[in-house]
């Protein structure tokens, strides 16, 4: 704002500017224009997310484990803290400095692939172990990508080339190459449909669109057919298509097996569910990785048909808010922003609550902001920051 | 990107987010509401682990409330399954290794407990995994102390008491209270599809094998407790659900009809004379007795051997008690022990202990089966009570030489004048030769089997329904079963009978020979048992009883509380008619010099009897047993008869000594030595001896007073 001489007023005083008057005034003030819908829904998704982890992990008798619950509140509070951050960045700022972000993503993808500096989780080396802390890059290399897009992609304005539409294959390739090298494949294929959408909004031919998705089944193929995979991920991707099949579900280890007490688990808690905290299949233990990816099973048992049905549509909810920031945005950039968050968010809430009910693969997705985990509840509250961000600014 | 373009392809984004959010929710609502109910029923099951805990079973105690089968502690060793499965292997061999070396401390090297043992136990599918697999039994005191002062060195190990059936008098009464062992793999298959629904079975109980054990199984077993616990995802206990605990609840106690004293005084007897009866000709190895009450058909004794000491056959049988049980070696394999018997020459084979001679051995029971003849005899008008024939010694069945035609008393003497009475007396084989001769050639009159009818009606030729399992029924043989048996034994093999079918025709024809072998106890067969029941049913005037060895069942340590009582139960009652006192006078003149001038077969063992406190009567009988290979008759069977006189007589009893000699040889002096304390009340203050000790030689040694001579 620039600064002009004004002579002293008639009473000897300038009028002091009171505080917001800027937000008073103006009405395109971003402050008049927060989505709080979709922050209303956050904070209860979230909150909901807490007492399930809860739920699932403090034990079946007394004396109860609040350990999870205090480790997820407290990254509630940073979550929370972040997204309110980005909130208050212009996303335009992004436009800039898009390479930076882009490249110190793939940087911590580079980095976790060398033994030593990331350590390896049964079988995936995919963490850093920062003091008490595991920040997995994969899960900050989805948002990198949807945002090295979002740049690269507004810096064209819509011409396209095929050169061009090259240069986006390849900022949407190089993340899913790192990630699978760990390998990571539930991150891979939301990076896969994130893209997807991502090409489709920004103008890329149908035509081109069905040779990629041709290139990716046989990508698939080959990874399912090669030895990529470790045994118990081709076990995990496959078990859905054969649900019945006895003679893998004698261990307590096997995909088969986590599948069927999921499903046992939900089925149980029917209409009305079981009560928070009294249902058997959570409170012993059925599940395993309940609090994690099979976080949506403590809901099924517990509130039933009413509480998992709630819970869907309040990320139904959340989900129509990205979506329609991604319409009202005021540039192409925020709409691909928005658009790669909202993709990023569906793909994963559909894949994990379906893999629960037995109708997509098991892979290790989390449930956004539901699951345990920090790595994946930071990226999901710095998305809907950038949302938020988006849609403040969608005037000025 | 144009803007109305973007829009549209937003929209697009928009269609597939819809329609991911619609198979969510039909999903969702296929598996919780539709599917549901299933799903949680399923669940349930998946929830919880039910564990059976084993009530003791009841004590078996005599009419006088001694105890005869109780319980008592054994020290089993145990190991967590699930406990034992979480360990590292090189620990498990470690521990395996260290727990057999102290388990086998002070058992010989056969008896000693192996890795390969412990391991094939934790295996056996018959133990739950959620209960603590027992790997040892009847472990000592030192090896209790070892494993719990050093229970670091034994993780997973635990040492618990367990309730075990307990003998206090040894062998006394083995084969009538039986013994208990792991159910059978057939039983359990049985119970699987069919299980018992207040007191159901698990596959590593118990149940009553033989004797009262088995028969009253229903009553002596427990109702098992039961604790149902919290399992993870693992099996793991996470905790009990104390609202479903069922303690366990121990089984009846049986009171039995027996009168333990009797019992130790009718087992001293029998093993006593045999081996006082032991000699060259006469192996005197085997026998049976059968004390009963005739005013209702209880049984106060029941006494066989061999015997054997139920006491060694709990917590399993190990092969060398197995073989001893058969009368085998006790050194030897047990994977084929039937073929390896089979394989004997018949006089060669053993004598197996698990037998109850007493109402298992169908023996011939020679002329204590007088009785019953004589009962067919009056009844078909053959003979009646004063008839008297001439008997000098021998009765021709047929003219001319052919073996079987000339018929002789036993020791080939005269009796002169004989009627009825003095024919039972002295045992007068010519007075019922001619019965079985008339009534063959009467047979248009009264039938081919019109003996067999009445006899039948004594009890013999069917089980007497006792309380007891594998009673047999031994056999009357008539026409019809003869032709028969020949018939089945031609369709089996016609090699028996060089494939002739006239020759098994002719085999299986009833000749007149056969009726009068009949009429002095020879070609039929009858246990114990049933000869001191026809007995019975003559002493009391004619209520022929189902013997039972039940007196009644209370709560475990209630013992006013009855559960369930014992009750006569009539087969079927008899007319005696007025022969009644015929037959009396006959029996009582063969113990009792005093009565008559004939000389009894019985009255030199009775020598001296107090028949004044318990007036008796009875009867010998010698049976044959054939020809050896050599064509030497094979060693007699000893039996005797004897019953109390009077308006209400308590006593019956009978004794089958196999290989024994003549009735009064060997079975009359047991029976002498079984109701000599009865009638002079010396029973009342007799205690039986620690364990139930019995010193056969001694006993034999202290009796041989008593006469052995007399006659059949």
């Amino acid at each position: 704002m620039a600064t002009t001489y004004r002579p002293r007023p008639a009473n000897g005083r300038h009028r002091v500017r009171p505080p917001m008057a800027n937000f008073r005034r103006n009405p395109a003030s971003p402050f008049r224009h927060v989505d709080v819908v979709l922050v209303m829904c956050i904070a209860a998704v979230s909150l909901f997310g807490a007492v399930m982890v809860y739920s699932a992990t403090r034990g079946p008798t007394e004396p109860y484990n609040a350990t999870f619950l205090k480790k997820v509140l407290v990254f509630l509070v940073i979550g929370g803290a972040l997204m309110a951050a980005v909130a208050l960045i212009d996303y335009r700022k992004l436009r800039d400095y898009w390479p930076f972000v882009y490249g110190g993503s793939l940087l911590l993808l580079v980095m976790v692939l060398v033994p030593g500096i990331g350590s390896k989780v049964s079988g995936t080396q995919g963490w850093f172990q920062i003091g008490p802390f595991q920040l997995q890059p994969s899960e900050l290399a989805k948002l990198g990508l949807i945002i090295g897009f979002a740049g690269l992609a507004s810096q064209f304005r819509g011409d396209l080339d095929n050169t061009r539409v090259a240069m986006l294959l390849g900022v949407c390739g190089v993340p899913m190459f790192l990630v699978m090298l760990q390998p990571d494949l539930g991150t891979t294929l939301v990076s896969v449909a994130v893209s997807f959408a991502l090409l489709l909004v920004v103008g890329v031919r149908p035509r081109l669109l069905g040779a990629l998705a041709l290139v990716a089944i046989l990508g698939t193929t080959v990874v399912l057919t090669s030895g990529v995979l470790q045994t118990y991920q081709k076990a995990r991707l496959t078990t859905f298509i054969d649900q019945n099949n006895d003679h893998v579900s004698k261990g307590s280890d096997n995909a088969s097996f986590n599948l069927e007490q999921a499903k046992l688990a939900i089925g149980s808690g029917g209409v009305w569910g079981k009560g928070l905290f009294k249902g058997p299949q959570t409170r012993l233990s059925k599940v395993p990785e309940q609090q994690t990816d099979f976080i949506f099973t403590a809901v099924g048992e517990q509130l039933g048909f009413v509480g998992s049905a709630g819970l869907v549509s309040l990320l139904g909810v959340i989900v129509w808010r990205v979506w329609r920031t991604a319409q009202l945005a005021r540039d192409e950039f925020g709409t691909l922003l928005c658009t790669g968050v909202m993709v990023m968010f569906l793909v994963q809430a559909f894949e994990n609550i379906g893999m629960t009910m037995g109708i997509m693969p098991i892979t290790g997705i989390p449930l956004p902001f539901v699951s345990y985990g920090g790595s994946a509840l930071l990226t999901m509250f710095l998305s809907m920051g950038l949302v938020l961000s988006v849609h403040m600014r969608r005037f000025t | 990107m144009s803007g109305d373009d973007g829009r549209h392809r937003l929209g697009l984004v928009a269609v597939m987010a819809l329609s991911l959010f619609g198979a969510l929710f039909a999903r969702l609502w296929f598996l919780q509401v539709v599917e549901g109910p299933s799903l949680d029923a399923q669940a349930a099951r998946n929830a919880t682990r039910t564990v059976v805990i084993p009530a003791p079973r009841g004590r078996i105690l005599d009419r006088n409330a001694i105890v005869m089968v109780d319980n008592r502690e054994s020290i089993v060793v145990s190991i967590s399954w699930q406990d034992y499965m979480d360990l590292k292997p090189e620990v498990q061999r470690h521990l395996l290794t260290k727990l057999a070396t102290t388990l086998s401390k002070g058992r010989t090297p056969d008896q000693a407990v192996t890795t390969k043992f412990l391991r094939t136990r934790l295996n056996d599918s018959r133990f739950s995994h959620f209960r603590p697999v027992p790997v040892a039994d009847d472990i000592t005191y030192d090896q209790e102390i070892i494993l719990r002062e050093e229970a670091d060195q034994y993780p997973t190990v635990s040492v618990d008491r367990q309730t075990v059936r307990r003998y206090p008098y040894g062998s006394l009464a083995a084969h009538l209270l039986g013994y208990v062992g792991p159910l059978s793999d057939t039983q359990w298959q049985k119970l699987s599809k069919d299980n018992d629904k207040t007191k159901p079975y698990v596959q590593t109980d118990e149940v009553g094998k033989a004797g009262v054990e088995a028969t009253y199984e229903q009553d002596l077993r427990g109702t098992p407790g039961r604790r149902v616990y919290e399992v993870d995802r693992r099996n793991r206990v996470v905790g009990e659900i104390t609202s479903d605990r069922v303690e366990p609840k121990p089984g009846d106690d049986l009171y039995l009809s027996i009168d333990a004293r009797v019992q130790y005084k009718a087992e001293a007897a029998l093993q006593g004379r045999l081996v006082a009866a032991r000699g060259s000709h006469t192996p005197a190895q085997s026998g049976g007795v059968v004390v009963l009450d005739p005013r209702n058909g209880q049984v106060r004794a029941m006494a066989s051997f061999p015997t054997y000491n139920p006491a060694d056959l709990v917590g399993g049988i190990s092969c060398p008690v197995w073989r001893d049980l058969q009368g085998l070696d006790p050194a030897g394999s047990c994977k084929d022990v039937d073929a390896e018997i089979k394989a004997m020459a018949p006089e060669a084979r053993p004598v197996s202990k698990l037998i109850n001679r007493a109402l298992a051995g169908a023996y011939a029971p020679a002329s204590t089966f007088k009785l019953a003849t004589a009962y067919a005899a009056l009844n078909l008008g053959l003979i009646t009570p004063q008839d008297t024939i001439s008997d000098p010694g021998e009765y021709r069945l047929c003219p001319g030489s052919q073996p079987g035609c000339l018929k002789r008393n036993a020791g080939h003497a005269a009796h002169g004048t004989v009627d009825l009475r003095k024919a039972l007396t002295v045992s007068s084989d010519v007075y019922f030769y001619r019965i079985g001769d008339i009534a063959w050639k009467q047979r248009g009159r009264i039938g081919d089997d019109g003996l067999q009818r009445y006899i039948k009606q004594l009890g013999y030729g069917s089980r007497t329904g006792i309380d007891l399992p594998a009673e047999s029924p031994g056999l009357v043989p008539t026409p019809k079963t003869e032709a028969d048996t020949a018939t089945a034994l031609f369709k089996a093999d016609p090699g028996n009978y060089g494939n002739d079918p006239a020759e098994a025709k002719a085999a299986g024809r009833w000749r007149g020979g056969y009726s009068a072998d009949l009429a002095i106890g020879q070609k039929v067969t009858a246990t114990p048992l049933q000869i001191a029941n026809a007995y019975a049913s003559l002493a009391n005037g004619g209520n022929l009883w189902t013997p039972g060895v039940l007196d009644h069942t209370t709560p475990a340590r209630q013992p006013t509380k009855i559960l369930r009582q014992f009750k006569p139960k009539l087969i079927r009652r008899i007319d005696w008619g007025t022969a009644r006192d015929t037959f009396l006078a006959g029996f009582q003149g063969v113990v009792d010099h005093s009565v008559t001038s004939d000389s009894g077969t019985a009255v030199l063992p009775f020598q001296n009897f107090p028949f004044s406190s318990l007036p008796l009567a009875g009867k010998t009988g010698t049976a044959q047993t054939g020809l050896d290979k050599l064509n030497n008759k094979k060693p007699e069977n000893s039996l005797f008869v004897g019953f109390e006189l009077g308006a209400d007589p308590a006593w019956a009893a009978s004794a089958v000594l196999e290989g024994a000699g003549s009735g009064a040889n060997a079975a009359a002096p047991t029976i002498r030595l079984i109701l000599e304390p009865i009638a002079s009340h010396a029973i009342d203050s007799f205690m039986i001896p620690a364990l139930g000790a019995i010193d056969p030689t001694q006993v034999a040694a202290a009796t041989n007073g008593i006469s052995t001579a007399g006659s059949d």
